[in-house]
């Protein structure tokens, strides 16, 4: 019999995905272009979020938005009528976005008239962490009726994004949701993730997401940043 | 993607996995796919036993087709920011604490990991 013979590969198993996702970052670094990955649960608020940001910062800056919501044209129709462009995603049922259907989403953009992407990923705390978009960050949103024990459950997300919005902050007086209790679990996941609170309803907080994201769309612009 | 009902997670990794794996298989001249060897870090939250089923679907007809997926898992280890000591801790736990001097101020160094180690073949 044959001698089984061991090959070392040491090469992470999503590398594929990895070097597409390296090669869009390059592309939009040198079109000084800032792309956000926005994920979250079903029903956290991604699309009252991303409305929200538009109407305060769309007369900044120019954004595009990538739509992967399952099947539906109803997120992208929202964003159309705030007078930005959205690109919906064809994605088959899958759980959430890889660096291919972003680049097929890209490919429909006309980059030259967009300063900012945002990547409204498919409503899911457990695949899309694992992929990486060529996004310059990674965000999320935790809202309230969740609860504050979802950090337990889902560790790899809330380790991986770069900012944690907890949405629906209006709800925590009748709630028995501990902030404290979230950002303990949260900072020993991720020490440096930046943590807003909103209210897409009152307002509250939304100025100092969009202050964030501001000061991001403003670092990917200059030249040799990202 | 594109197999219909198979559109789990799971499955989308190990498509991934499994080009990875012919492509060093080939490069290699096996004929023959015998183990694939990986290490999955704890927080990935993948089991053995799945991977091995898409993996058994997926490489029908190819030189990986029989191949044992073999799931090394890489515990979480967590490091305490007070006195620098590094401990294994069960991430779902909600109160943990630092063994040695009971800090609760935490974090996790090890427990990430999705890697291809290596692939056994003939």
């Amino acid at each position: 019999m044959d001698e089984i013979r061991l090959i070392n590969i040491r090469e992470s198993i999503l590398a594929d995905n990895q070097g597409l996702a390296e090669q869009i970052r390059a592309d939009l670094s040198g079109k000084g272009i800032f792309m956000l990955n926005l994920m979250a649960s079903p029903g956290a608020g991604k699309t009252s979020l991303i409305i929200e940001t538009l109407r305060r910062m769309k007369n900044n800056y120019r954004f595009s938005v990538i739509e992967g919501d399952i099947e539906s044209q109803v997120d992208s129709e929202k964003v159309a009528k705030e007078g930005v462009g959205a690109v919906q995603l064809r994605t088959g049922g899958a759980c959430h976005l890889d660096a291919p259907m972003v680049k097929a989403g890209l490919d429909t953009v006309n980059l030259d008239i967009v300063d900012a992407v945002i990547i409204e990923n498919i409503g899911n705390l457990v695949c899309p962490a694992d992929f990486d978009l060529g996004e310059n960050r990674k965000a999320m949103i935790l809202s309230v009726p969740e609860g504050d024990d979802k950090v337990l459950k889902y560790p790899l997300m809330f380790s991986v994004c770069d900012a944690l919005v907890i949405n629906k902050i209006d709800y925590l007086e009748s709630s028995n949701f501990s902030l404290e209790t979230l950002e303990t679990h949260l900072h020993r996941l991720n020490p440096g993730i930046r943590v807003f609170k909103t209210s897409c309803t009152t307002g509250e907080g939304l100025d100092e997401w969009c202050s964030w994201l501001g000061q991001e769309i403003e670092r990917a612009a200059l030249p040799d940043e990202g | 993607m594109g197999k219909g009902v198979f559109n789990i997670h799971e499955l989308a990794i190990t498509e991934e996995l499994l080009k990875l794996v012919l492509k060093y298989a080939e490069e290699n001249d096996a004929q023959r796919v015998i183990s694939i060897n990986l290490q999955v870090g704890e927080l990935r939250d993948f089991t053995e036993e799945w991977m091995q089923r898409y993996f058994d679907y997926l490489s029908r007809g190819t030189i990986a087709e029989g191949g044992k997926v073999v799931l090394k898992t890489i515990p979480v280890e967590m490091e305490c920011n007070e006195c620098m000591a590094t401990f294994r801790a069960d991430i779902k736990q909600a109160d943990i604490k630092c063994p040695d001097c009971s800090s609760p101020s935490c974090r996790v160094t090890a427990g990430n990991e999705f890697i291809i180690e290596s692939i056994g073949v003939i």
